[in-house]
């Protein structure tokens, strides 16, 4: 008996959610590629520059916003459906929060693909961010909203579930996995509050020429009063992996249940009012945010440290009930030849190194440094491009066996995968990191300029160049392995009674030892409003007291 | 939710490999990790190193830079 | 609650961590006075002609000023004026405040192998001082996705030392 038997209602959504992630993940990688090789000038005769705007926009959204979103979702039902031991609550509901997900990505994704066809009116190469006053069609700005909105109802889905299991288990602690889940979706409702205002009541109506001009910095500013904390609703997740899958792959227990609930209360009070740690090189802000910013972003290095400890001392607990000793050589005892225990700490060693650089952004004078270069696309694919992603397709290696009910096929191509993402990853990354430091912008088609030449800090400009694309096409090769294991083992696996050893044990320190405060989500939230009044309500104020649409600039549409 | 029974149940049938085996059970009081707090450390020397070296010597030491 | 011995002492050590950041930063920013830039004023930018953007170009600051001169750069969809069709010409060892805006989409302003570089906002001006030591001409660069020619968007700075800057050329 695994998932699928237990609880087939869940394991259908969940698997219906993966889908969809998959698809976007191969359709986003293929590009990614693309514009690596575009970029480097290895060829440049797979699209057209002008084009390339339109593939790095479908990149961005297909990448993180639709593979992530979706992917979350799908392991969101499981862990709740698992941990609470309860299908959702009414599955017209469960299943109408996955159709609007998929209908407004549907929509968005077609106003992003429209910008290929030539002479198309439909096309929004705005780019991910969606920086007005560069204007998209409309169909990108309401698939946006909806996606949101079904990600709201998704999150609304699971609170059902938790009061209806809290009725009948008045005096329980709320499991691991759901109170992650739960302060997952808390922070995401404190943080899309912005970006749904900026969409809903200024962008669009925009959009379709009810207004005709448009104020940059107030939209600029709600688009990041979301988009720190998004990176958390990414990240999160790959957390909940580690926190409660990753010890028991390593043969071991989670060390501490309580660090793992303060962790989540610390992002959900953190995560929003930083947002304008994107936005120090922003005219229109002023310093003493810009500084506020930046002292609760460097507080939020605390819970990642914590989450460091507490992860790698589970993995150490694992290798040393499998016979592991001593300072290191503990290492060699954990289950490197495993494909999702080896994603998943592969990971986690990126995310290390993405940290660093991570740290370096968040300092407000040095950020000046490496903005808006190809430093920063070095930075977030360690974060949100290996981390997060690596994890989850590690961790699918662990969790489509349950919920297909098949075992995993092509295990040896399972096992290269990863190591194969972190070799491609190690050459692409630190060579953006490198170009960047050279003053190389991100976001460009053509970085090659006629009037000057980059001057390489470290290394050579055509070794940074090599290696950037030789990285992509390693990072693509590694995703094709990817995609065939799990569709292979998805539809043509062997069928088994249980595809996977999917019992988890319980933490060495478990909830007994968690004060209960920490699962009053009341305090939490107010506590977390609390923080975002004080970062943004003057700010927004004044942007919005000389009028919501001014100073306006004019509608350019691209 | 999980019960001690579904744990037998699943030691019995894992595709574990004889190397991959658990060998003893350690408890929260016998278990220090030492291992970790060394990896950690060593982490956070490694950031303040390079931290220092790219705001110093990478940052402040290549102007022009914004003054007040 | 349950806190392992050495995880505590890891919580200390991480906030010492934090600490130090936060410290380098307040030290970079007071003592090596290296600033970001703020919230300056605001402008229409559909009535630029009535401004400074108008004229765009270098210009010696007025009398009792703090800085030695003003530079005014307008950005716009696909280059830089001035920088792009000719360099921007400043002086070594004088004060050099810069005013950015743009009056179409968003940009960057980025001047290639230093530490200045800022965003351009249409209705913000991107405000900020600095000086240069040697002469030497630099890249200028658009950093931020501006519209399907984005990537021609480039130009130049050139410092030229004190004696030899041509005050003639200032835009009065
Ligand atoms: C096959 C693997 C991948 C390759 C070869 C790749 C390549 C690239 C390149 C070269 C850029 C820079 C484009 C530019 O700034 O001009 C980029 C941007 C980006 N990538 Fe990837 N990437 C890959 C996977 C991922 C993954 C897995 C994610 C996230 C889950 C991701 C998220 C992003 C984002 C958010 C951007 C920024 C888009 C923007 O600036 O608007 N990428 N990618
Ligand atoms: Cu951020
Ligand atoms: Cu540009």
């Amino acid at each position: 008996m695994t998932f699928i038997d237990n609880y087939p209602k869940s394991a259908k959504i969940a698997k219906a959610n993966f889908l969809v992630a998959f698809i976007a993940l191969a359709i986003g990688g293929l590009f990614g590629l693309i514009q690596a090789l575009h970029r480097t000038g290895w060829a440049r005769n797979i699209i057209s520059s002008a084009e390339y705007y339109t593939m790095l926009t479908g990149h961005g959204v297909l990448l993180a916003l639709v593979f992530t979103t979706f992917f979350i979702a799908g392991l969101f039902v499981w862990g709740v459906t698992r941990s609470l031991d309860r299908e959702p609550e009414n599955m017209a509901f469960s299943w109408s929060w996955f159709w609007i997900m998929l209908i407004g990505t549907l929509m968005a994704t077609v106003a992003i693909l429209g910008g290929f066809v030539e002479g198309s009116s439909i096309r929004a190469a705005v780019l991910y961010t969606f920086y007005p006053p560069m204007q998209a069609h409309p169909l990108f700005y309401i698939g946006a909203a909806l996606l949101i909105i079904g990600s709201w109802m998704a999150g609304a889905d699971w609170f059902r579930s938790y009061l209806a299991w809290r009725k009948e288990h008045p005096d329980e602690r709320i499991p691991l996995q759901t109170y992650m889940t739960l302060f997952t979706m808390l922070m995401w409702y404190v943080c899309t509050v912005g970006v749904a205002l900026e969409v809903v009541v200024l962008l669009i109506p925009w959009s379709l020429g009810w207004v005709n001009q448009i104020d940059p910095l107030l939209p600029r500013t709600l688009f990041w009063y979301f988009g720190h904390a998004v990176v958390y609703f990414w990240l999160l997740p790959a957390y909940f992996v580690w926190y409660s899958i990753l010890p028991k792959l390593s043969g071991g227990r989670l060390f501490s249940d309580s660090m793992a609930r303060i962790v989540f209360i610390i992002f959900l009070i953190l995560s929003t009012p930083v947002g304008y740690h994107h936005q120090y090189a922003d005219p229109g802000i002023t310093v003493g945010f810009k500084f506020y910013a930046m002292a609760t972003t460097l507080l939020l290095l605390l819970p990642s440290l914590l989450t460091l400890f507490t992860v790698v001392a589970s993995m150490e607990h694992g290798a040393k009930q499998r016979g592991g000793k001593g300072y290191f050589a503990w290492l060699g005892k954990l289950p490197w030849g495993e494909p999702a225990f080896a994603g998943c700490a592969l990971a986690g060693i990126m995310f290390a190194a993405g940290g660093f650089s991570g740290i370096i952004n968040a300092a407000m004078n040095i950020n000046i440094l490496v903005h808006n270069t190809i430093w920063v696309p070095g930075h977030f694919h360690l974060t949100v491009g290996t981390a997060v992603a690596l994890t989850f397709m590690a961790i699918s290696y662990w969790l489509v066996p349950q919920l297909t009910g098949r075992k995993l096929k092509n295990k040896t191509l399972a096992l290269i995968q990863p190591y194969l993402w972190f070799l491609g990853m190690t050459l692409m990354s630190n060579a953006m990191h490198r170009g960047g430091l050279a003053g190389i912008p991100r976001r460009t088609a053509e970085p090659n300029y006629s009037q000057f030449d980059f001057e390489a800090v470290f290394g050579t400009i055509s070794e940074i160049k090599w290696q950037i694309a030789i990285g992509g096409i390693l990072l693509t090769v590694s995703l094709v392995f990817f995609l065939w294991v799990i569709f292979n083992s998805w539809f043509r696996g062997e069928r088994a009674d249980k595809p996977v050893d999917d019992f988890i044990p319980a933490a060495l320190s478990g909830p007994e030892h968690a004060p209960k405060i920490l699962d009053n989500i009341k305090l939490w939230v107010l506590l977390a409003i609390a923080l975002v009044l004080i970062a943004y309500s003057v700010p927004l104020a004044e942007m919005v007291m000389d009028g919501l649409f001014s100073p306006g600039a004019p509608t350019i549409p691209v | 939710m999980d019960s001690n029974d579904k744990k037998a149940e699943n030691e019995s049938n894992s595709e574990t490999s004889p190397s991959d085996e658990k060998i003893r059970e350690l408890s929260l009081e016998e278990f220090n990790p030492h291992g970790t707090l060394a990896l950690t450390l060593l982490y956070f020397v490694l950031l303040l190193v390079l931290w220092f070296f790219m705001y110093f010597v990478e940052f402040a030491g290549h102007g022009p830079s914004i003054l007040s | 609650m349950h806190i392992h011995r050495f995880e505590r002492f890891w919580i200390g050590v991480s906030l010492v961590a934090i600490a130090i950041f936060i410290a380098t930063v307040v030290i970079g920013f007071s003592v090596y006075d290296l600033r970001v830039i703020g919230a300056e004023k605001t402008v229409d930018p559909q009535n630029l002609q009535e401004t400074k953007f108008a004229d765009p170009g270098v210009r010696k600051a007025e009398p009792g000023s703090e800085v030695d001169y003003e530079v005014y750069v307008m950005s716009r969809q696909f280059m830089f004026n001035p920088g792009t069709a000719e360099p921007i010409t400043v002086p070594t060892d004088a004060k050099i405040r810069f005013h950015i805006t743009s009056p179409d989409v968003l940009h960057g302003f980025e001047v290639v192998g230093t530490n200045l570089n800022t965003m351009v906002i249409p209705g913000q001006v991107a405000t900020f001082t600095t000086r240069f030591d040697t002469p030497k001409t630099y890249g200028l660069l658009c950093n931020e996705y501006c519209g399907a020619a984005h990537h021609v968007m480039e130009g130049r700075l050139k410092v030229v030392s004190k004696s030899q800057f041509n005050e003639k050329q200032l835009v009065q």
